[in-house]
């Protein structure tokens, strides 16, 4: 193992760590002159790579060796895979070369499990240290908690990192106990407990005096794979819902199911889920950006997306009862529930009619796009929709259909939430 | 009248301030190099005048806003053919309605000064991320890019906090200019390399290892160049070192 060059290694840890989603740089604010590097509030994207995701974090695995055998995972024990481990000095060297060339915002660092979740945290937390003690590297940090760890060595990260994780993996204990029979949910809430209480004091005390140390200061976000198992979209946004409401996470990523290994627990899949985790994206966006709760978005009834629609036209098709609203005396919430109104055309909405009241040819000179809004509005009473909000084939008007020159064209827009830092 | 200055912000300053000053309307505002096609028209050249300039910022920042003055800057830098009178009809609209200028999201010339400001804004957020520094054998950071807009001034301020005391030189070889950093203070002047600059031993190993991780990070399963493309595209790859 140890004669792997640098080059190799990296192949091997960067494949090793590919299917984590996170990507975010954002949430973190440190600026200091005289080390190397800073956080910026917004994050920011250096590239994208082949499968159009951007690229802000060196993400890399510390080492691909794994004692656990999760039927989903790449790294899994019984997978036939080359494995490589990272010193910490070669951690940090890559980090601090590619930091400086701008190739990168920050260390993404994760690993498999090499002897047992303490030995792993140890490592990983070494690489760190070595970073911000001894290289006085001030870029963003995002460091994976191995599920099992001592509470000791999850506080330690936090005094380093800028954002933590633990992975829930799977939308339920069932499902857990199915395909990563040696992972336990017990383990996997439990440092998100203690990391939500560390998060929450370190910035009660921040407030108190700039000089209280920082814990995570971008939060901690979590991870988990749909379509490896049964869940609902219900479920599986419920679950989402109430990491947000009682672990006070900043994102959790969700992680279309890439068959990287054979096992008749798995199921058959011909390519990974795709647009079924883009529909997920879109609901998440609904529950952190647009006031919407998991239960008016699905229901047990309705426990799926419609892929052929998104979430916020799909609900605004069961509630039209709510339609069409007047944008120059909606609120602005009410603006978001607009199909067809985002965050942005909200804002330049209720900015605008300030100083004078809003027509169509008003709304398009602000941007905003009417081709899906027009028949959820009226702006000085009038309204442009050419058939009104009750009509039966509203649904049908609201599917656009793809376009004859470019059959691609629709799918294009599929991930654009995905990669949008926020 | 038309209106000529030298190019400069400071040079577009002061010809709206002598305009609002003097209550006079113009036909044109010319940059120094653009001969206008319009013979008999008079063209009056105006001598940039730093104080004339200063006066008018510190007008716009007290009574239109910082946001205004922002726009106003961030606008010019983008660099759109024409871009001068749209900034003198916002300033002129300013005037009138004051601090809800921005507001006024529908009136065109806010929206032209919007979105231009916007543009400049928008393409130095991205080379914050797409710049690619090569070190020279002498241990210069050095970063050769092609923006539409002029950002370097944008760029030199992020990057003087974010690489510490390490020196660099930003290279925006469509305007040839340059600005360089010793460590402690950044300055911007015109720029052109005589040969071209020697890069450091360690220096080809480090690209061959980002691009290797570039190219394997890629889940081959979700392949989707086109949505790569669109947020990265292909004008911006000239320097990229993952994709040369």
């Amino acid at each position: 193992m140890s004669d792997l060059t640098l080059q190799q290694k990296i192949t091997l840890l960067a494949e090793s760590a590919r299917y984590d989603a996170s990507c975010s740089s954002s949430g973190s604010d440190r600026r200091h002159s005289g080390a190397l590097g800073h956080a910026l509030p917004a994050g920011c994207c250096h590239s994208w790579s082949a499968d159009g995701r951007c690229i802000s974090l060196l993400k890399i695995l510390l080492s691909n060796a794994c004692v656990y055998d999760c039927a989903y995972c790449v790294n899994r024990r019984s997978n036939d895979l080359p494995r490589a481990t990272l010193s910490a000095g070669e951690v940090a060297e890559l980090a601090i070369n590619f930091y400086k060339r701008n190739y990168i915002e920050g260390l993404f660092l994760s690993s498999g499990v090499w002897r047992s979740p303490d030995e792993t945290m140890a490592r990983m937390l070494e690489a760190v240290r070595l970073l911000r003690d001894t290289h006085r590297f001030g870029g963003y940090i995002h460091l994976k908690v191995v599920p099992g760890a001592d509470p000791r060595l999850v506080e330690a990260a936090g005094r380093y990192a800028d954002r933590l994780s633990v992975n829930i993996e799977l939308p339920s204990e069932a499902s857990l106990k199915q395909l990563a029979p040696e992972k336990e949910r017990k383990a996997i809430l439990a440092p998100m407990g203690q990391m939500r209480e560390l998060i929450g004091e370190a910035r009660a005390e921040r407030k108190k005096s700039r000089k209280a140390p920082l814990f995570a200061p971008a939060g901690q976000s979590t991870q988990l794979i749909v379509g490896a198992s049964p869940e609902s979209d219900f479920q599986v946004l419920r679950l989402a819902e109430s990491l947000y409401r009682r672990m006070e996470l900043k994102r959790v990523y969700y992680s279309a199911f890439v068959p990287v290994c054979r096992d008749n627990r798995l199921p058959a899949l011909v390519e990974p889920p795709l647009l079924r985790e883009h529909r997920l994206y879109q609901a998440d966006w609904l529950l952190r950006f647009y006031g919407f709760a998991a239960a008016e978005l699905l229901d047990t009834e309705h426990a799926h997306f419609d892929l052929q629609l998104d979430p916020k036209a799909c609900w605004a098709l069961r509630h039209r009862e709510f339609f069409p609203v007047e944008v120059n005396r909606a609120d602005y919430s009410t603006l978001l529930r607009v199909p067809g109104i985002g965050v942005r055309s909200a804002q330049r909405i209720v900015q605008a009619r300030r100083v004078g009241p809003l027509d169509f040819d008003g709304l398009k000179k602000l941007g905003v796009v009417l081709k899906r809004a027009r028949y959820f509005v009226t702006a000085k009473g009038r309204y442009l929709g050419e058939t009104d909000v009750q009509s039966l084939d509203l649904k049908q008007r609201l599917i656009t259909p793809p376009e004859p020159v470019r059959p691609r064209a629709v799918q294009l827009d599929l991930f654009s939430a995905i990669s949008g830092e926020l | 009248m038309i209106f000529r200055y030298d190019g400069s912000y400071a040079g577009l300053l002061t010809v709206l301030q002598r305009l609002f000053a003097r209550r006079e309307t113009p036909d044109d505002i010319v940059r120094h190099e653009s001969e206008q096609a319009d013979l008999f028209a008079e063209v009056f050249p105006s001598n940039t005048e730093p104080e004339l300039a200063a006066r008018l910022n510190a007008t716009i920042r007290e009574h239109l806003g910082t946001e205004t003055a922002a726009n106003l800057r961030d606008a010019f830098l983008s660099d759109q053919p024409g871009i001068e009178m749209a900034l003198y009809r916002y300033l002129r609209l300013g005037w009138r309605v004051r601090r809800e200028l921005d507001r006024h999201l529908t009136d065109p010339e806010v929206a032209t000064v919007h979105r231009a400001a916007q543009r400049t804004r928008h393409e130095a957020h991205r080379f914050k991320g797409l710049l690619r520094f090569r070190e020279t054998d002498d241990g210069l950071l050095y970063a050769p890019f092609r923006p539409a807009a002029d950002i370097l001034a944008h760029l030199a301020a992020h990057f003087a906090i974010r690489l510490g005391d390490r020196r660099w030189l930003i290279h925006d070889v469509r305007r040839d200019l340059g600005a360089l950093y010793d460590g402690r203070h950044w300055a911007i002047g015109a720029l052109r390399l005589e040969t071209a600059p020697t890069f450091s031993a360690e220096e080809d190993e480090w690209q061959e290892l980002w691009r290797t991780f570039f190219h394997h990070i890629a889940i081959p399963e979700r392949a989707n160049p086109r949505l790569q493309k669109r947020f990265m595209p292909m004008k911006y790859w000239e320097f990229l070192v993952e994709k040369n």
